[in-house]
């Protein structure tokens, strides 16, 4: 079955998991920049 | 002006300026901390695009569109896997960790954290071998891509650019150090997104939009816009992993997370390396495209080339071809000081320590920070990269057959020997001494024999190499005992 942009959707979907990274990367950003030592990416610089 | 004056004119320009900037940087370069990771004092947007233009060199630009032009629109999966395993993940499950970890050890260089980590002497002379062997044969791959995309391009003699390309590097980087590497990267990357952008617009305006070629490209073979597709699982699979995972054992993409000025580098790095990632779509994508426009190339590694001569106008192919020479030049650069790390902070300390035994009780460096003559260290730094580079820019001014075969498998070499001692270094306290060592050397041999034996099964080396190191470092950290608790204490801090 033909997708988005004439491209199947099993191929179309790299897209949009290029999509869900920016998202990712955006959410944890706010996230870990909320204070404190709670995340992987937590504010703490020694 | 005929296209030749025209991408001399530009890359002329391009390169003057790298030169003066790499002599504006070596006045910030006062200790070894600073020729190797710039002071650690490098902000989010340096980082982050530093990084992508480390990690995206002129073989992935020149090859991804070969990929692509093999594959189709399949390989856009690699570029998918590149940005979100690759740039996002990476950053989060390893920048702070890693930036933390390697502050309390006192550490500049991938092997130094391993043998400090682990406390493991041999572990980090066995890692700063690998990277010294392989990364100077990474760099020869680096080195003939772009020697031979200014030879397609501008008609210059490969030697000649070989020698041009490579001898501006040597001059900026022993100059400049880290610092110079890394804003010589960003103001590259800048330059590589651009080129690309200009190639796909004129690319997709040639081909009548994305939808239309997705069709046009479906009727010559369906399998060039599915997935797997004419690719095949196995290969794509192995192919796109080695290119994205490998990255979280790749000491030029890592020395990214400890020169840092903070870990609050991460929050906006993150977001920015992803974005910057994302550009991993352009060669793959316009190299799909191009079957459309160049349907009998007896090379594929010629789509891209060919693609610039016949959809951009000179200014917009020298444009590109900076472009290209960026992607080629900051990782050459950015592998260079890697390789000058090993060779002085950890090669030349592993000597002195088999030399003067009773030095190693120190559990510091030899050349410790009390007494170290930092001028000294730095001129060391300095000879160790100019010499690095030679060694590849003679290589490659001549590559040997087996040389070239070679290069395929650095990568994956240097990859499964280093990921997990790094990734269990900074999360599993149980990983000893011996399990350490041991997926180190056993991972290096499998993913090596692996691609010697031809790749079985279309699988690329990096993946058993990968996977049997794992086991290794696992199963032989359980089988021996527990590494010491000042050895925890040191590496994990107030955690431990």
């Amino acid at each position: 079955m033909t997708g988005p942009l004439g491209l199947p959707w099993s191929t179309f979907s790299a897209f949009v998991v290029i999509g869900a990274s920016i998202v990712i990367s955006i959410v944890w950003a706010v996230a870990s920049g909320g204070g404190g030592n709670g995340g992987s990416g937590g504010g703490d610089d020694e | 002006m005929n296209s030749v004056s025209v991408y001399g004119t530009v890359l002329g320009i391009y390169l003057v300026a790298l030169v003066l900037l790499g002599i504006w940087m070596a006045r910030r370069t006062r200790s070894a901390e600073d020729f190797y990771i710039g002071g650690r004092q490098v902000g989010p947007w340096v980082t982050a695009f530093s990084f992508v233009a480390a990690y995206f060199s002129s073989v992935v630009i020149v090859g991804g569109g070969a990929f692509g032009y093999r594959f189709g629109m399949s390989s856009l999966w690699v570029a998918a896997s590149n940005v979100l395993i690759g740039c996002t993940l990476v950053w989060i499950v390893l920048g702070r960790r890693l930036w933390q970890f390697t502050k309390r050890l006192d550490t500049m260089t991938i092997p130094g954290f391993i043998g400090k980590r682990y406390g493991a002497r041999e572990a980090e002379i066995i890692s700063a071998l690998i990277i010294f062997v392989f990364m100077i044969i990474y760099n020869v791959s680096v080195l003939v891509g772009m020697g031979r995309i200014m030879e397609g391009l501008m008609g210059v003699p490969y030697t000649t650019a070989v020698l041009i390309s490579g001898l501006i590097i040597l001059i900026y980087v022993s100059i400049g150090g880290y610092l110079a590497v890394v804003w010589t990267s960003f103001i590259q990357a800048w330059i590589m997104i651009f080129g690309l952008l200009l190639l796909a617009f004129a690319t997709l305006r040639a081909v009548g939009g994305l939808p239309a070629a997705n069709v046009a490209l479906a009727s010559l073979d369906p399998g060039f816009v599915e997935t797997p597709g004419v690719w095949g699982l196995s290969g794509l699979l192995s192919f796109a992993l080695i290119v994205s995972f490998g990255v979280w054992g790749m000491p030029q993409l890592l020395v990214r997370f400890y020169s840092m000025k903070s870990t609050k580098v991460l929050r906006l790095g993150t977001v920015l390396a992803t974005l910057g990632g994302a550009m991993a779509v352009l060669p793959y994508m316009t190299g799909a495209l191009s079957r459309l426009l160049l349907p009998a190339l007896s090379n594929p590694d010629l789509a891209i080339p060919r693609l610039t001569e016949q959809v951009l106008n000179p200014w917009g192919g020298a444009i590109f071809l900076a472009g290209v020479m960026a992607a080629g030049m900051s990782t050459f650069a950015s592998v260079l000081i890697i390789v000058s790390g090993s060779i002085v902070e950890d090669l030349r300390r592993g000597v002195n320590v088999a030399l003067r035994p009773a030095a190693a009780g120190t559990g510091g460096r030899l050349m410790g920070a009390a007494g170290r003559d930092e001028k000294r260290e730095v001129f060391l730094g300095r000879i160790a990269s100019l010499g690095a580079g030679l060694v590849a820019l003679v290589i490659a001014y001549r590559p040997p057959g087996l040389v070239l075969v070679i290069t395929a498998f650095a990568w994956a070499v240097i990859a499964s020997s280093c990921l997990w001692p790094v990734v269990l270094g900074v999360y599993w306290k149980r990983g000893t001494r011996a399990g350490a060592t041991s997926s180190m050397i056993v991972g290096a041999a499998v993913a090596l024999g692996w691609m010697a034996a031809g790749k079985p099964f279309g699988v690329h080396g990096f993946i058993p190499g990968v996977v049997v190191s794992l086991l290794v470092f696992v199963f032989v950290s359980l089988a021996t005992k527990p590494p010491a608790r000042e050895t925890v204490a040191r590496a994990w801090g107030g955690e431990a």
